[in-house]
């Protein structure tokens, strides 16, 4: 190879590497949200995973093309968080307790209800603690506990402060018990989100209480497959609704804020509230709309709020 | 679509933090390695394992909307990214540079010095001669860059579209049970890194040919 032809491949690859680099500066500017209104939402993970926000957003996109809304999905623990630290200027959650807390806190304002379904009880197929004899939520985990103490079941907690976890320790204080990791061999934390926690159940032949929309998601793709839906079979009992709710971000300004009002609206509008209804994985209906629902939602969420959160999640 | 574009955003954070870390960490470096301050050096190597996620909440404290620097509006921003993963690197970037300038930088600089040319001229010489010290500089601090999690996870917000990159790509997958979709966007990532190896030995590779 001569100097000269040398010279040229390493010319050659410059200009490849300058051209490379270009083209992807461009997409990136393609690919950015320049122009726009930053909406910035944090979002239960529940919400996030089911792929429904993304379908929200687009509708919502197509009504209102100068908003970018922009979800950052973390557990609703964190996602107050967030807002409490004016990070985010609206928040989707399903931890009525906590969210009193931080309405309290003058941290949040506009509440709104948009979504509802329900948490179940879900274990191994062979139902060794016979969760799906139980005539209540809080018998099915008083069973659980029970098998447990004797060696014969285990029960998975997140541990991470989510709307679901919150969820949890009110029922097992519902059930006059306070199982904890460590201290109880038959009670696991895994500290990470539903999914994982469910596949940890899921290899551990455990049980676990999770949100309809992750179990059917994951259970429909075939992802989990020891596991059950045990309970509730048939009617739901109260302390087992999981509502969503809207809120606004005292602190908030500007266009972002009118942004943010404008998505609040949108959520309870009939066009939103058709696509929740309709929306699907794997066959099931995964969200319930809050509009038009013959539940009373707001006293519903009155309820649950009232009780008491655990206090490493203040 | 998601992938392709949580590749080229790696790659253009990545490589941005590592440039905004050059500008530091390059004299660093030449501080460390001409004055043979050896304590700064083991406190560089020290530093190479710290937690990304510390690193990111670190800076989400500074940015966040009622923190010191909130006025910035960098939160949520790819920018905000390449920051903290400039901060990440730099260990990383000082260590393996102060490491591998120790031999022929320092003898050519101290002979450049001895002979009569002044600092500068001495410098620029002596960095000429060990550039393949600077390419493993550069390609460890881009690899720490372009897989980290913590910092692009608390400063990015993982927002689709806009800072979702290949590493919090993976996460979420794994978070949302899509066990094979995380690892195919692993994989990506695995021959970003070790395309990147490639193209710095073709680039050495030729230069030494020529």
């Amino acid at each position: 190879m001569t100097g000269d032809h040398g010279f040229l491949t390493r010319r050659r690859l410059l200009l490849a590497l300058i051209g490379l680099s270009s083209a992807a500066a461009a997409l990136s500017t393609i690919l950015s949200l320049g122009g726009s209104i930053l909406l910035r939402v944090s979002t239960t993970t529940s919400l996030y995973d089911t792929g429904l926000l993304e379908e929200l957003a687009r509708l919502f996109r197509r009504e209102h093309p100068d908003i970018a809304v922009q979800f950052i999905p973390v557990g609703s623990g964190r996602a107050l968080r967030l807002a409490a630290d004016r990070s985010v200027c609206a928040v989707l959650v399903h931890a009525p307790n906590l969210e009193k807390l931080y309405v309290e806190r003058g941290v949040l304002a506009d509440h709104t209800i948009f979504a509802f379904n329900h948490f179940v009880v879900v274990g191994p197929v062979e139902d060794p603690a016979g969760v799906r004899y139980a005539a209540s939520v809080v018998e099915a985990f008083r069973r659980i506990a029970w098998a447990g103490e004797r060696g014969r079941a285990l029960f998975v907690s997140r541990g991470d402060c989510s709307g679901t976890y919150v969820r949890e320790r009110l029922i097992w204080r519902l059930a006059g018990l306070d199982p904890r990791p460590g201290r109880d061999s038959w009670y696991l934390e895994t500290g990470s989100g539903m999914a994982s926690t469910l596949r940890v159940a899921d290899e551990r032949r455990a049980y676990t209480l999770s949100d309809i929309g992750t179990f059917a998601k994951l259970y429909s793709e075939g992802a989990i497959r020891s596991l059950r839906l045990l309970y509730p079979h048939g009617s739901v009992d109260g302390i087992l609704y999981n509502v969503y709710s809207a809120y606004l971000v005292r602190g908030c300004r500007g266009e972002e804020l009118r942004a943010a009002r404008l998505f609040l609206e949108f959520l309870v509008s009939p066009k939103a509230q058709r696509l929740i209804a309709s929306f699907r994985v794997g066959g099931f209906t995964l969200f319930h709309p809050a509009v038009g629902s013959s539940l009373n939602l707001a006293r519903l969420w009155a309820m649950l709020a009232s009780e008491p959160t655990p206090r490493e999640c203040r | 679509m998601g992938l392709v574009d949580a590749t080229i955003r790696t790659v253009i954070v990545s490589g941005a933090a590592v440039l905004l870390a050059s500008t530091w960490s390059i004299p660093a470096a030449l501080f460390i390695v001409e004055g043979r301050r050896v304590l700064l050096q083991r406190l560089a190597e020290a530093f190479t394992g710290v937690p990304t996620v510390l690193i990111g909440l670190l800076l989400y404290l500074l940015l966040c909307g009622r923190c010191p620097l909130s006025w910035t509006r960098l939160l949520y921003t790819p920018a905000a990214i390449s920051i903290g993963e400039a901060i990440l690197v730099t260990p990383v970037y000082i260590a393996f540079l102060a490491r591998g300038l120790q031999s022929v930088y320092r003898h050519v600089f101290e002979l450049g010095v001895a002979l009569g040319a002044d600092t500068c001229a001495a410098r620029l010489l002596a960095l000429r001669e060990s550039l393949p010290s600077l390419a493993s500089a550069l390609i460890a601090s881009w690899s720490r860059a372009a897989g980290e999690l913590g910092v692009a996870l608390l400063v990015g917000g993982n927002i689709a579209g806009y800072t979702r990159t290949l590493s919090t790509s993976i996460t979420l997958f794994v978070e949302m049970g899509d066990y094979a979709r995380a690892a195919l966007y692993g994989a990506v990532l695995a021959s970003l890194l070790a395309g990147m190896g490639v193209a710095a030995w073709l680039v050495e590779h030729l230069a030494s040919r020529s």
